[in-house]
């Protein structure tokens, strides 16, 4: 099943329905044989029906003696709103080999839709942004949103450049329960920029995943002689030499992604740097392991 | 070292080509997109890293062979230092032929050769050749005087014709490959029938000289010879007064008019006589007619009576087959007449085979066929 999650694999695979039930599928039938995870349905704890909740959870039992409206929640119920945050910037059409930037990052976003929705019944949302909101999909557990998740992830195309500052505004005022936020960008920022603008959701309650997804030519760029480099997001060009790109560049990404996961980690959020040659099931496991943690 | 064609090194500008190839066409550089430039810093190459060769072996290789193109062009050659300048190399001719057997010709000649040989300086080149009826190099050019001299020792009189172009050209064929100064040494009693036709086949190379050593001196000696015979090699009809007939031409060199005697010898027995009066240095024609021999081989021979210094000569030897003569069918149309003339004239020319063309009148086989069932 570990064939299912490679990207490789995957970016022959045209629907992303498919895609994510493929990954999913053999991400789970994997865990099964962990006792670490589980889809268990042991009862945890009743809540208070508010509007929005879906009428099938209600305990009518419950209802019946006392007249009130309770959910019946389970173990692995709570804290479930995903909401996925989706750089669609020029800079992720970026690839040296399939599958491009955005491309795993749909992949990625498509497996945990499914994962949440289909296996967790979680609600989940979709925010495609660069440097504003392009689309927003509210979380929901309704019939369909997988669907309409999936379609906002198609016409998810690169364009323009990244600002976090307005798609976290956005996000924060649309923001009405406490949930699960997976950023996936290549994050070309200042971390503390970044860690700044992501803060205040955590502030909030939030549990934060941010998933830096980089081509391995980003972390290790082969240059055989002097080139002319072009920025995809503002055209800019300048002249570099190997020598730059075999010293000086390697150790400012490095020192970037480091920077970006203490900084990220004293805020209080995940951060994982995944690589577009990497199979998905790790950024699945950090899902599940997030979603178990906040029970 | 310099150059028969030095305008062929202003070629040497041609070696830009690898130049430019190597140094300048590799300068060029194609935009690359990448996701930010946020860790990219502008740096220039120096002009110096920018002019460095690009595949340094395969320039070399590709100006080396240009350069070797050029230099094969331009046709060098090497100057040789003076010492290698000085040495000289002999070529001692002598000469077999038959003539040579004259007197004390051939021991004078080779004689005088060995004494040339002893005088050639130590460090001289010597080359041995004798030239008799085909010219033989015997050695090539050395400076080993015992086997130089023990292969002059060894040359003996032949019974060829001596070819001074023959002689030319081996020379010229030797200045080909030494290039320093020949010496031809020629001992030879110079025979006029030596010389070519043309004059220009004995031209020699710039770089030899010719050093003649004659050794007929004194008076000449007269030698009557049987200079050709003309008989049929197949005889079908002694009768044939066509064919049946020795013709052989007495020649005299240095002597005065004289009658001389010639026989017709067959199987070793004398078949005929005749007296012929031979002019002085001139020609006579005997003729031997009819040729009555037995069948089969049978070994002939026309000799002039003895008296001088050449007695090999005195004998023209050949052989006369008789047999009879080969019967030939032609099958030719019935309404044609002519074409068993024109054939049977034919063969009638042939002067190695005797051939009979029968004619028949009949339509079918002439008598003396059978078929073969």
């Amino acid at each position: 099943m570990q064939r299912f999650l490679d990207p490789e694999v995957l970016a022959g695979i045209s629907s992303l329905d498919l895609l994510a039930k493929t990954v999913v599928d053999g991400f789970v039938a994997g865990l099964h044989r962990s006792p670490e995870f589980g889809f268990s349905q042991e009862f945890a704890e009743y809540r208070a029906y508010t509007p929005g909740d879906d009428l099938r959870h209600v305990d009518w039992n419950l209802f019946a003696r006392t007249e009130r409206c309770y959910l019946k929640r389970y173990r692995g119920e709570t804290n479930s709103q995903l909401t996925v945050l989706l750089d669609a910037s020029n800079s992720m059409q970026y690839t040296s080999s399939p599958p491009s930037k955005i491309d795993y990052a749909r992949y990625l976003a498509a497996a945990l839709f499914y994962l949440a929705i289909h296996n967790q019944r979680d609600a989940a949302g979709l925010i495609v942004f660069d440097e504003e909101v392009r689309d927003y999909i509210r979380p929901s557990t309704r019939p369909g949103q997988l669907a309409r998740l999936f379609a906002g992830l198609e016409q998810a195309t690169p364009r323009a450049q990244t600002d976090f500052a307005n798609p976290l505004q956005h996000f924060q005022n649309a923001l009405h329960r406490r949930g699960i936020a997976v950023v996936i960008s290549d994050f070309y920022e200042k971390p503390e920029t970044i860690i700044a603008h992501l803060a205040p959701l955590r502030f909030r309650g939030n549990e934060m995943i941010l998933f830096q997804v980089l081509d391995p030519q980003e972390i290790r760029p082969a240059l055989r002689e002097p080139a002319i480099l072009v920025d995809l997001e503002n055209d800019r060009r300048i002249e570099v030499i190997p020598e730059y790109t075999k010293n000086a560049y390697r150790a400012k990404i490095d020192a970037h992604v480091e920077q970006l996961r203490s900084r990220a980690r004293a805020a209080g959020m995940d951060y994982h740097l995944l690589v577009t040659t990497q199979p998905l099931d790790l950024a699945l496991r950090e899902y599940l392991t997030l979603r178990q943690e906040g029970d | 070292m310099g150059f028969l064609a030095p305008w062929f090194i202003a070629g040497v500008v041609v070696l830009g080509v690898p130049v430019f190839v190597h140094l300048l066409r590799r300068h060029v550089t194609t935009p690359r997109p990448v996701s930010s430039l946020m860790f990219f810093e502008r740096g220039t190459q120096s002009s110096t890293r920018h002019r460095r060769l690009k595949y340094r072996m395969l320039f070399a290789l590709r100006a080396a062979l240009l350069l070797l193109l050029l230099l094969a062009f331009a046709n060098p050659f090497v100057r040789r230092s003076a010492a290698d300048g000085n040495a000289r190399t002999h070529l001692i001719v002598l000469d077999n032929s038959f003539s040579m057997r004259a007197g004390e010709r051939f021991a004078d000649a080779k004689r005088q050769a060995l004494a040339a040989l002893e005088a050639k300086l130590p460090g001289d080149k010597a080359q041995i050749m004798a030239l008799g009826g085909e010219l033989e190099i015997l050695t090539q050019p050395v400076t080993d005087r015992p086997q130089l001299r023990s292969t002059l020792e060894g040359i003996q009189p032949g019974d060829g014709r001596a070819s001074f172009s023959d002689l030319a050209r081996a020379v010229r064929s030797v200045a080909e490959t030494v290039h320093g100064p020949i010496d031809v040494d020629l001992f030879s009693d110079m025979q006029r029938s030596a010389m070519p036709a043309n004059f220009a086949d004995v031209v020699l190379p710039g770089n030899a000289r010719l050093v003649l050593h004659p050794v007929a001196q004194g008076p000449t000696i007269p030698n009557w010879t049987v200079e050709s015979v003309e008989a049929p090699a197949q005889l079908s009809d002694p009768r044939d007064p066509r064919r049946s007939r020795v013709r052989a031409v007495v020649a005299s060199f240095g002597t005065p008019a004289a009658r001389k005697t010639v026989s017709l010898v067959v199987n070793g027995k004398t078949v005929a006589t005749q007296k012929v009066d031979v002019p002085a240095n001139g020609r006579a024609t005997v003729d031997f007619a009819p040729l009555d021999v037995g069948y089969g081989f049978n070994r002939c021979a026309v000799a002039i009576e003895g008296g001088d210094a050449f007695p090999a000569d005195d004998t023209n030897i050949f052989t006369v087959r008789r047999s009879d003569a080969e019967r030939v069918l032609f099958v030719h149309d019935a309404a044609d007449t002519r074409s068993g003339t024109y054939f049977g004239a034919a063969l009638a020319a042939g002067a190695q085979g005797a051939y009979v063309l029968p004619t028949s009148t009949h339509l079918g086989s002439p008598s003396w066929y059978s078929p073969t069932p």
